[in-house]
């Protein structure tokens, strides 16, 4: 059922904890020996096409606000084009959370008062229990390369026996009977 | 069912206590009934009352024989065994409980469906509340009607049949058809209607313009922007005239301004600043005695309430810095503002009467800016990641409409917003220039 890489990678990387990033970061990249094979045998674009860069299985993306599901390490929307932190309208925003230009300027009304905030949450933590009403956890990932660096793919994991698509839920990396939801990325600047 | 609520053998006052706990009964979950449906959906503008006008006239189309449309109903009758296990008056409860959700037992016509999808498709929760309560006690004036006076079993269930004698050769149903294709007709022209509505830009001069404030007949002031200065302007009587300050809001014969190191108070018809108030805040607000301000104090923002002629202050909301605490607008005894935080943007309301804010409108993927109030009416705008809108909310039914959508690739958005008597005005920006318009 695993494609090749794609199950050593899963196999070196369920022995760990997944609990923090840098702690699984060393696991990961020894299961990138696999992780590349996977990569290597996909045209980048089939893959992006297909889902996104580095996920060939079926289970959806997290619903983010723009479409595919970055985030950052704390489970928070990024821009998924070049990482920037942006508000849950998919507007890019300050360390403050007011929405910014291309600039970094602030976006300004017609007299001159900024454009009203947007709240920013947690795609799976926060959005999916919302709109599906059910509790979520990130439970671990696995990780690949893309675009140059290791991207690291996250399972939203739920009690619940159907996953985002609406068929039956697998379960992944998740634990204590959780099942993967949707899945979401988290591209580091770690190079491969 | 009849047989068991009448004035014979335990008397008129058994029969009353019966009568109106059947009432209570059928009253309470015909309500419960309108209170989920008006939760069930968002209430919406003319959309929802064209999709409720088209339900309407399909059901009168059915209703004359025209098509088949399904009913949806239990066709059950109420249980004979509950009047030998209870009491009388706690059987009339549940025989009016039973009955009062109408679709559990058998459905003659189609009205109920219609009603049923109208309130779900343009009610609020209270609007739908109250409208299938109307449900409700039609249920027990028909008992009522039926049982008055009787003297015997047989004199109940001889009227009964002569209500359903009414009904008989399809009469009932055509007259219901053609009251259900009245009321869909009504639907729809509202509907068309109110898409047809159209904003008309006012003539306010080449430079940007935002921030309306509408007053009684031609009143008007609001904000120029000439050489990236904000200017105020009032509009009244043909005539514009400049305004000591910016951000005005008109209440009245009066309209107030922020004028930097504090606000002013200008008579709308001589042009005259009436009173200063030197205290530091921004975009001001006012409705009889109260004037309503935001500032920012002790690292945090706030929303701060002045009366005029008590000097009473009090703080009305506050939040964290990093909260996007908006402008308030008041009206009488109520305060509408917005709060943002990280987590979720909410439409507030504050009574000055009773000291409570209470949540109108709360949203996690959804900003909720520009509120104003006037009266019970509540205009505000809502941004989406696709679209940004204007809606009203009348806080009388709980209902709402949207009034504007906006496209982010129109290349223009919604900005500051204004209601006065059910006239409404907003601000439309690009990145040069800003308008107003009225609707």
């Amino acid at each position: 059922m695993l494609r090749d890489g794609e199950g050593l990678a899963r196999r070196l990387a369920s022995g760990h904890t997944r609990k923090g990033f840098l702690g699984r970061l060393g696991a990961t990249m020894v299961g990138l020996a696999g992780g590349g094979v996977a990569a290597s045998t996909l045209e980048p674009e089939v893959a992006e096409a297909y889902h996104f860069c580095g996920h060939i299985y079926t289970t959806g993306s997290c619903p983010s606000p723009l479409g595919l599901p970055r985030i950052d390490r704390d489970g928070f929307p990024l821009r998924p084009k070049d990482g920037r932190r942006i508000d849950n309208l998919g507007r890019r925003v300050d360390a403050e959370g007011w929405a910014v230009d291309e600039s970094g300027h602030r976006l300004l009304g017609p007299t001159g008062e900024p454009v009203p905030k947007a709240p920013r949450t947690r795609i799976c933590q926060d959005w999916i229990p919302e709109s599906y009403g059910f509790k979520t956890r990130i439970d671990g990932g696995w990780y690949r390369c893309c675009g140059g660096t290791i991207r690291k793919l996250v399972d939203c994991c739920a009690r619940h026996d159907k996953r985002i698509n609406g068929d039956a839920a697998l379960t992944g990396y998740c634990y204590s009977g959780r099942k993967v939801f949707c899945v979401m990325y988290y591209q580091t600047t770690v190079k491969c | 069912m009849v047989e068991t609520i009448v004035p014979v053998v335990h008397g008129i006052r058994s029969w009353i206590v019966s009568l109106i706990a059947f009432a209570a009964g059928a009253l309470l979950t015909a309500a419960a009934v309108g209170l989920a449906l008006g939760v069930a959906l968002p209430t919406g503008g003319s959309p929802a009352l064209l999709a409720a006008g088209l339900v309407a006239v399909a059901y009168a189309v059915g209703e004359l024989g025209l098509v088949r449309l399904p009913t949806p109903q239990l066709r059950r009758q109420v249980p004979e065994r509950w009047r030998e296990r209870y009491s009388q008056p706690v059987t009339g409860f549940l025989y009016g409980a039973g009955l009062g959700l109408g679709f559990v037992t058998y459905l003659p016509v189609a009205t109920l469906i219609v009603v049923c999808a109208g309130v779900a498709l343009v009610a609020g929760p209270l609007g739908g509340a109250a409208v299938l309560s109307g449900f409700g006690i039609g249920r027990a004036a028909v008992l009522a009607a039926s049982t008055w006076g009787v003297r015997s079993y047989e004199c109940a269930t001889g009227r009964v049949e002569t209500m359903a004698g009414w009904a008989a050769d399809g009469r009932l149903r055509r007259a219901n058809g053609l009251a259900l294709a009245l009321l869909g007709a009504v639907l729809l022209l509202a509907a068309s209607g109110a898409t047809a509505k159209a904003a008309t830009r006012l003539d306010l001069g080449p430079d940007p313009v935002a921030d309306p404030s509408l007053g009684d007949g031609d009143v008007l002031a609001y904000d120029e922007v000439a050489g990236g200065v904000v200017e105020g302007k009032l509009l009244a009587g043909g005539t514009t005239a400049d305004l000591p300050g910016t951000h005005p809001d008109v209440d009245g014969g009066r309209v107030v301004v922020d004028s930097g190191p504090g606000f002013k108070l200008v008579d709308v018809g001589t042009g005259a600043v009436i009173r200063t108030i030197p205290r530091a805040g921004t975009d001001p607000a006012l409705s009889g005695d109260w004037l309503v301000y935001r500032r920012v104090a002790s690292s945090r923002r706030e929303l701060v309430a002045f009366n005029l002629v008590t000097s009473e202050t009090r703080v009305i909301a506050h939040s964290l810095l990093r909260t996007d605490l908006g402008p308030a607008d008041v009206s009488g005894p109520r305060v509408v503002f917005t709060r943002t935080s990280d987590r979720r943007s909410r439409l507030m309301l504050y009574r000055f009467d009773t000291r409570v804010s209470r949540v109108l409108r709360e949203a996690t993927r959804a900003v909720y800016a520009h509120a104003e109030v006037d009266a019970r009416l509540v205009v505000y705008t809502r941004q989406l990641s696709d679209r940004q809108q204007l809606l009203r909310l009348n806080l009388r039914d709980g209902t709402g409409a949207v009034l504007r959508t906006q496209r982010p690739g129109s290349g223009r958005a919604l900005w500051t917003v204004s209601v006065n008597n059910w006239r409404f005005a907003f601000t439309l920006y690009t990145a040069t220039e800003a308008w107003i318009y009225e609707l």
